[in-house]
Parts: C-alpha cells; sequence; structure tokens
C-alpha cells in the first residue's frame, strides 16, 4: 500500500485486530531436465488488507485468483515472500515456529473440503481434544469441554467417539468448525466453507458461523465464489483478481455500485434465482491465468484498456468507503 | 410433441444378495426444443436417471421396471447394438468434469472426428470442415489451431465447450447435461449457459439439464422436475415452481438461498442431511426432515397430484 | 464397510490367512519340541543304519537304542542321508524361517518408513533432499535383489543373524517409495494444514497424523515381504550360502535332498512344498489386504 496508515477500510472507530501489508508470493515455474525456473506464478502480488475486530472481510474472485495462498499467508502456513503481517499489533511474518506457536492458536482455518480437512484415523472426540491438550487443559476436564463444544456446533455427544466416515459432509464440517473453536480463537479464516455442501446444510452451516460471530465476537475472513453467499456474510468485501485485490468497500455499497470493470463483469454474470430476471451474456474470454506482466491485472480482457493502463496503479478511495484500482473510475 | 417420456422408471441396487430400491417410479417428459431442468441435492439419484436413460448406469444397478420412450421405441427394451447408435447420434449426454471426460493422449481434433466417424461415413475433408464449423459455433477461438490442441492445453470453459461441440457434432435430438457447469468459474458458466441457449433456439435442440443450483434454473428451464431420494417430488413449470412451490422440500430449498436476505436476517434452512440413496427413509423420504410431517408421511408413499395444470406435487399434506 | 469385512469376503485370502495361522502354530511347536537337551522330536539323531527311509516308514527297533526311536516309532516324513529325522528337521525349519522372514521384514520396514519419510516430508520445500533419495532408491533397485545378497553374504561370515541384517538392507526400496508417495499425497491434505494451524509440532504431524494414514500399503508389502524373505533365505540356503548345519532350514534340506532326487524325492519336494504353500498364503492374504484396503483409502 503507498501509506502504512492505521486504519485503511473501516470506520474510525474499529479496532484492527489484522492488518496485511504488500504480502506477496510467487512461485516457481520449473521446466527442463534439471528443474530450471523458467517463469514466475504471481499467486499473491501485493495484497493490502484491515480486518475490524468482530466483522467479517469477505474475499470473492473466480479461480487462479490467489485468494486460497492468501488465507495460508496469513495463518503462516505458507511464508510470504515479502511484506507484513501484523496480527493483533505484533509482525508475525519473520517469526519462528516456536515463536509463533502461542499466537497460531488464535487464528484458525476452516477449509472447503470436509472429506479431507479430518484425519480419518482420529474420532470427533479425538480432533477436538487435540486443541485443548494445546491449551494445557487437564486430561480430567476434557470430555466435558469436549462435549461443549460439539454442542455449540449442533454435533450430538452421543455421536463424540465417531468417524469422520460415518458422518455427512456437513456434519463433518461442523467437526471441522468445533476443531478451529477448541483452541479458543479470534480469528477464523473460512475458505470457500461451504462450497462442497448441499444447497438446505449450508444454510446450516452458515447461520452457525454467524451465531458463532455473535456470541463470541469471532472475526472472520470469508472467502467464496459465491458472490450472493458473500455478499450476505461480509461487512466488507474485497475482489481479487490474479493476486491483486481490485476493487474494496462495504459490501452493500460494492455491490449496488461497483466501478472496476472486472466486478461489474463477476456481478452481471451472476444468476438469479428468479425466472423473470433473466439476462443474455456478452461475456468475453476466459479467466486469465500466467504471467500479465506490468500494469493492471485485468488489461487483456478490458474493454476500457489503453496504454496508461500498463503502469502500476494504486488503489483509489472513491467513496468514504469504497476503494478501485483502476484509472479510469472518477473520484466522487 | 413428446421427445422422450419416461413412464414410472425403478431402478435398484443389489446389496448383501438382496435389492434395494434407488429410483422410484420416476415419470417424466421432455418435448421438442424446450429445456427441462431435474433439480436435487446429492443423493436424489438425478444422474443416476440420466444415465438410465441410455442404460449407461453401473452393473450392480438393475432397472426393475418402468418404460424409456424415446421416438416410438422403449430404449429400455432394445439391443444394446441399436443403444449405441442411439447414443452420440440421437441422444448425447455431457458430465460435470470437463478434465476428466476427455482422453489427454488424443488431441481435440481427432476426439472430435472420432466423435463424428462413430456414426457417419463422410470423407477426410468434410470431417475437418464440421470440427472447425463446430468448435467455431461453440466459441472457440482460433478453432483451426485448437484442432491441434491437446486437452491440457485448455481452460476448463474450453474444454467444457468442447465436449457440448462433441455432443452435438451429430445434431442429437436430445442432449443430456448432467451439471455441466458446476465446476467451472462463474463467468465462465454464464458464457456456457448462453451457448446453450443459442443452440436451443438456432437448433430446436431439446435440453434434458440435470443440476443442484436453483439459479441455474431459473435462468433456463421451462419446466422444472424436483427430485428428493430417488423420487420426484413435485414438477411443473418454471413459474409455477419458483412463485408457487408447494412441496415442503422445494419450499425449504428456494428459501435456504442467501438471495435477497437482509444481513441481519438469519438464512432459512432444511434441518438434517441428506440420506444416502442406498438407505431411504420410508414413506415420503423427506419425512424426517420436514417440519410438518405426521403419521401417515412416514408410512405411505405419497401419489403425484396436480394442483394446476401441469403442475404437480408428492405430499401427503396437500390431500382432503 | 471395514476392512475386516471386506477382507472376509475374498475367500482365498482368507484360506491364505488360515494356513498361516496353521504355519505359525507348527513353527512355535516346532521351537517347543525341538529345543533343549532331549527334544521329544530330534532334528539332530543320526541314524545311518536308517537312512534314505521313506515318510511313514515304521523305525526298525531292533538297530536302534531307545533314544534314537522317533516319537510314534515312525518317521512321519522319511530319513534323509544322515538318517535325521525329516519331520523333526521341517519343524525346526519352520521357525528359523519365520524369524528370518519377520525380522527382515521389520529392519527393511523400519528403513523405509524413514527414509521414504524423509523424502516425502521434506521433499517438496528441498528438492535435492527428495533427488538424493530417490536416486538411492532407484541405484539400489538396479540390482537383482538376489545377486545382491548373494554378493554380500559372499564376503561375510554366513549366521542367521547376518542373513538377516542383509536381506533387512537390501529390501527396504518398496516401502521406502511407498512411504514416500503417501507423505507426499498427505502434505497437501487439508487436516495436515489445520493441524499445523493448531501450532502442532512437525514430530508430532508426522507421527500422529501423517504415518497412521500412510501405513496401508507399507502393511501390504511387509506382509508380501515375508514371503519373499522366506524364499531368499530358501535359495541362500540351496546355493550353500544360507543358515550354516547343524541349523535346519526348509532350504537347507530341500539343498541337501538334490543328490537323492531320484532315489529319494521326499526329501526335496517335502521342503519345496512346504516353501509354496507358505509363500503362497503370504501372497494370497497380502493381496486380499491390499483390495482390502483400497476401496475405503478411495473414499
Amino acid at each position: 500500500m503507498d501509506t502504512e496508515s492505521d486504519v485503511i477500510y473501516w470506520k474510525d472507530k474499529e479496532e484492527i485486530i489484522l492488518k496485511v501489508r504488500g504480502i506477496k508470493k510467487y512461485f516457481p515455474v520449473r521446466k527442463g531436465v534439471f528443474r530450471k525456473v523458467s517463469g514466475w506464478i504471481r499467486a499473491v502480488d501485493g495484497v493490502d488488507l484491515d480486518i475490524a475486530k468482530g466483522k467479517t472481510l469477505g474475499i470473492v474472485g473466480e479461480s487462479g485468483c490467489g485468494k486460497s495462498t492468501l488465507a495460508k499467508l496469513i495463518l503462516m502456513l505458507i511464508k510470504p515472500d515479502s511484506g507484513k503481517i501484523i496480527f493483533e499489533g505484533r509482525q508475525i511474518q519473520d517469526l519462528s515456529e516456536k515463536e509463533l506457536k502461542p499466537i497460531r492458536r488464535k487464528m484458525q482455518i476452516i477449509f472447503q473440503d470436509p472429506f479431507s480437512s479430518l484425519n480419518p484415523r482420529l474420532t470427533a472426540a479425538q480432533t477436538i481434544e487435540e486443541g485443548l491438550e494445546i491449551l494445557g487443559i487437564p486430561r480430567s476436564e476434557r470430555r466435558k469441554r469436549i462435549e461443549e463444544i460439539l454442542e455449540l456446533v449442533g454435533i450430538s455427544k452421543k455421536d463424540a467417539d465417531k468417524y469422520p466416515h460415518q458422518f455427512s459432509g456437513g456434519q463433518r464440517q461442523r467437526i471441522v468448525i468445533a476443531r478451529a473453536l477448541s483452541v479458543n480463537p479470534v480469528f477464523i479464516v473460512c475458505d470457500e466453507p461451504v462450497s462442497a455442501l448441499d444447497v438446505s446444510v449450508q444454510a446450516q452451516i452458515i447461520n452457525l458461523l454467524r451465531q458463532l460471530q455473535e456470541e463470541l465476537g469471532i472475526t472472520y475472513l470469508f472467502i467464496s465464489h459465491d458472490i450472493n453467499l458473500v455478499g450476505y456474510m461480509s461487512d466488507m468485501i474485497a475482489v481479487m483478481y490474479l493476486g491483486k485485490i481490485l476493487e474494496i468497500g462495504e459490501t452493500e455499497e460494492v455491490l449496488k455500485n461497483p466501478l472496476h470493470p472486472y466486478t461489474k463483469i463477476l456481478l452481471s454474470s451472476v444468476l438469479e434465482p428468479d425466472p423473470r430476471k433473466r439476462k443474455r451474456f456478452s461475456v468475453k474470454g476466459e479467466v486469465d491465468s500466467g504471467d500479465i506482466g506490468s500494469g493492471c491485472k485485468f488489461q487483456r480482457r478490458c474493454e476500457l484498456f489503453e496504454t496508461d493502463c500498463l503502469q502500476e496503479i494504486p488503489l483509489k478511495r472513491v467513496k468514504e468507503n469504497h476503494w478501485v484500482r483502476c484509472i479510469k473510475t472518477k473520484v466522487t | 410433441m413428446r421427445i422422450l417420456e419416461v413412464k414410472d422408471l425403478r431402478l435398484g441396487f443389489i446389496q448383501d444378495g438382496r435389492i434395494v430400491l434407488a429410483l422410484d417410479d420416476i415419470s417424466f417428459f421432455v418435448k421438442k426444443a424446450e429445456t427441462v431442468c431435474i433439480v436435487g441435492e446429492s443423493g436424489c439419484g438425478k444422474t443416476l436417471t440420466s444415465l438410465s436413460i441410455i442404460r449407461l448406469t453401473p452393473p450392480s444397478a438393475k432397472i426393475l421396471g418402468g418404460k424409456v420412450i424415446f421416438e416410438g421405441r422403449n430404449l429400455l427394451k432394445i439391443p444394446e447394438k441399436e443403444m449405441r447408435e442411439i447414443r452420440g447420434k440421437e441422444i448425447s449426454i455431457i458430465f460435470q468434469e470437463p478434465f476428466t471426460s476427455l482422453n489427454p493422449v488424443f488431441t481435440i481434433g481427432d476426439q472430435l472426428k472420432e466423435a463424428i466417424y462413430i456414426h457417419e461415413k463422410i470423407s477426410e475433408e468434410e470431417v475437418e470442415k464440421r470440427c472447425i464449423d463446430l468448435l467455431k459455433l461453440v466459441g472457440i477461438p482460433s478453432a483451426e489451431l485448437r484442432m491441434k490442441s491437446y486437452p491440457h492445453q485448455l481452460s476448463g470453459g474450453q474444454r467444457q465447450r468442447v465436449m457440448i461441440a462433441m455432443a452435438i457434432c451429430c445434431r442429437p435430438k436430445l442432449l443430456i447435461a448432467d451439471e455441466p457447469t458446476t465446476a467451472l468459474d462463474v463467468t465462465v458458466q454464464a458464457q456456457i449457459i448462453e451457448l446453450f441457449r443459442r443452440l436451443k433456439q438456432e437448433y430446436d435442440l431439446s435440453l434434458l439439464y440435470v443440476t443442484h443450483d436453483l439459479s441455474v434454473v431459473a435462468h433456463i428451464a421451462d419446466r422444472v422436475y424436483v427430485m428428493y431420494s430417488g423420487m420426484i417430488v413435485e414438477e411443473g413449470d418454471v413459474f409455477q415452481i419458483f412463485y408457487n412451490p408447494k412441496h415442503p422440500y422445494t419450499r425449504g430449498l428456494l428459501e435456504s438461498i442467501p438471495y435477497k436476505v437482509k444481513r441481519k436476517e438469519r438464512l432459512k434452512s432444511i434441518p438434517g442431511f441428506t440420506p444416502d440413496l442406498l438407505n431411504r427413509p420410508s414413506g415420503c423420504p423427506f419425512h424426517p426432515r420436514c417440519r410438518s410431517s405426521s403419521d401417515i408421511c412416514f408410512k405411505e408413499k405419497p401419489e403425484m397430484r396436480y394442483v394446476e395444470n401441469g403442475h404437480g406435487v408428492r405430499c401427503h399434506l396437500l390431500e382432503g | 464397510m471395514s476392512t475386516w469385512q471386506l477382507l472376509k469376503k475374498n475367500r482365498l485370502a482368507i484360506l491364505g490367512l488360515v494356513f498361516l495361522l496353521f504355519f505359525f502354530l507348527f513353527a512355535i511347536f516346532g521351537l517347543i519340541v525341538t529345543s533343549g537337551k532331549n527334544p521329544i522330536f530330534n532334528p539332530y539323531t543320526i541314524r545311518l543304519q536308517e537312512k534314505l527311509k521313506p515318510p511313514f516308514s515304521k523305525a526298525n527297533k531292533e538297530v536302534l537304542s531307545p533314544d534314537q526311536i522317533p516319537p510314534f516309532g515312525i518317521y512321519i516324513f522319511g530319513t534323509d542321508d544322515l538318517g535325521r529325522d525329516v519331520f523333526s528337521r521341517m519343524l525346526q525349519g519352520a521357525w528359523v524361517s519365520l524369524t528370518v522372514g519377520f525380522v527382515s521384514v521389520g529392519i527393511s520396514t523400519a528403513i523405509g518408513i524413514i527414509i521414504g519419510g524423509i523424502a516425502g516430508y521434506y521433499g517438496k520445500e528441498h528438492p535435492f533432499v527428495d533427488i538424493l533419495i530417490t536416486g538411492m532408491i532407484d541405484i539400489m533397485l538396479c540390482f537383482p535383489s538376489f545377486f545382491l545378497v548373494l554378493t554380500v553374504m559372499a564376503f561375510v561370515p554366513g549366521s542367521i543373524y547376518t542373513i538377516m541384517a542383509v536381506i533387512g538392507l537390501t529390501n527396504w526400496m518398496g516401502t521406502a517409495r511407498f512411504v514416500r508417495a503417501e507423505f507426499l499425497s498427505l502434505r497437501e491434505q487439508d487436516f495436515i494444514l489445520a493441524a499445523k494451524a493448531l501450532g502442532l509440532s512437525e514430530f508430532r504431524i508426522i507421527f500422529r497424523h501423517m504415518l497412521p494414514n500412510a501405513m496401508a500399503p507399507v502393511l501390504v508389502s511387509a506382509t508380501l515381504g515375508i514371503a519373499s524373505a522366506i524364499l531368499i533365505e530358501a535359495g541362500l540356503s540351496f546355493l550353500g550360502f544360507g543358515v550354516p548345519p547343524p541349523y535346519a532350514t526348509w532350504g537347507g534340506i530341500l539343498s541337501d535332498g538334490r543328490r537323492y532326487l531320484f532315489d529319494a524325492p521326499w526329501l526335496t519336494f517335502i521342503p519345496g512344498i512346504a516353501i509354496l504353500f507358505v509363500v503362497l498364503s503370504f501372497n494370497l492374504f497380502g493381496e486380499g489386504l491390499r483390495d482390502a484396503l483400497n476401496p475405503r483409502l478411495r473414499e
């Protein structure tokens, strides 16, 4: 980001629990017998974010935009190539595993695939118990706490000693949430938490997440390709494309008045569940991948493209609650 | 004019020596140039149904009864040889995963040509031209060059377009599409749906579209069949289903979409989870999750009753 | 369906398992009755006057001293060229074969897990480690295993311990590959990332989360490996590089019987068929195990 000002996106009185500045992660592309590096995939290419305590920041984007990589970077599951991650006021991107350990339990993650998210050899109770062990809860008190947490996520304690394959997809996701809660986190990254679930079950899990936020004050980073869902869950929404945030702002504002050409295309592609609202689509081109080169990430597909788009474009504040990375938008 | 009519289709699986019923009296039809959607979640049997039409069900599945009438013939009774002539030529199917549906070691051109050669004997130049025209039709840029590409060199959306090209190459009367856009990005999905719309308009293509996504259904369907646990619970035209849903499951499904829901409101959900097709609940299979179920729901399977023209529901609560 | 249920359905595998249990009991029985100062079945007693007697032939009590008479007065499997009771020798050899099988597989499995685990866990971030280990595996695999063992045995004093060590040290490659492959795919699974997010130590992640999930192919490989080890030992004994006399091993008995193939065929057939059945049973059970474990893994 251009400035390191304290409160970028949220209203002044909000407490910022997580700040991300200039985060980058490039993956090498290796070719040939000797695996020489022939190019770089810029998975995350300079992202700045703030998340206010107890709120939800939603990230929306299509495949290859880098949202999953971003999630893993924030949680330090992979190391960033450059940039800063400031959690609860402390910089964590350079800490060693040992130093990170006490911090890790405060930031947890819920993944998309309920099948591979749980160790098939541990029962639900054992999965949750690991977290309690980390907190240092003595053995005698653990069972009680396990049952409390299971109840919180809607799993009956009769099922505590069952194995993952004995549960349905929705129930497995609840156990994943239970595991995340077992260490009393303050921040949870939800990476497509309901995409692999049936529609009728998605609503259950979403309601659960909302309830937990209200009761426990948990902060969420909610990542999804489902725009309706992100719109419902988030206080603020960010649109990602090829590793960069192209637009960010208060959810209602961005969804009502999209400013970036990509956001406009994205929102116009959303199908509404109403037969009277059928649309004709004239979207062209495929989702980009690979190295775009310098300048705007959307240059290859943008109808408004001109040579000025080839320089680095900063995120501009166009309204009190709305930022865009495009030279074509006017500040109001 | 009905291109396809499925009547009382019953299908079961052999498990531990017994037969477990999976598809229970499935009946539906598709008219010429019509788009019919079968909508349901996982384990409802919609994919099984679409496979039954062209007899590509797994070997452990047994057809227990019913008819699949296509152009006057019952497809369940004709010899395999005749069935093979129908597949790909009269009735085509495309699947969800464009990644695994194409053979990675052959070029796009080879696979497309093969699809044509199986059913038609035409010259090499004609086939080549047909293929290029097809690729252009489905919106693949630089079609001549793409003929020599391999599947891994194309994106997911492009692969799906190639699948569609292969499916329509012999001008089938009916195209069955099983969740063709689920694995694709939102913007790509929009393009594929637009393609289907165009094909329907320009070629009078009848489309049987199987999906779990109600938004897609709202967008392309003329008529809809809602399936739950091996049974059709509601049927009607798209407006009837979206504006006057009668079955508790259909209603629950529509209400659980986060569309135009205020942030402070809760989403409405359906309690419980979708049952396994091999472990269907008794009576009305939705009864364990239904807020209004009563004794009869657990004992008896409800009959299909028509509440208005073409709008049918299978629910005990609507009787009497 | 659990692994056990699936396994039960495979008749051949169960047959193999049953036979293996029988073999175990035979070996343990053999250990008990052939050891000590005055074993019930004595594999060492030489009775030159009773040599090359066919199976089930009666002992000629007149020419034997009381302690030379075999139990029940019968040579159940006949006698060899030194008049030793073949049945007693088979009993002793069973235990040796079993020991060689299990210990050498234990060694090779342990080595395989460690090497494969390191390659699989650190290989992605440190490609050099992976290349080094994979290269080592490939080089070792170039040598036909039996000749490798034979070559080493030529330089090393032959004893049951060296044989077990050598077989163990030359057969870890299959296990290493399996473990490496499983670890590589497990690393990307979400539950491993979740464990890391919880703050679990690497040690714990490897031993509690990854290893138990990687054991399936190792188990199958170990089962088949035991059969292979027994065969290798039999082959070594046959060529004279095996466990030295007076210990009886099935391969040794077979080898000694070569010269009398036409006069006393039972000396080669009995150990040969016994080896055949044991190896076959291990193979059937091992393959049944592999098939039973597979569909569940695919779930």
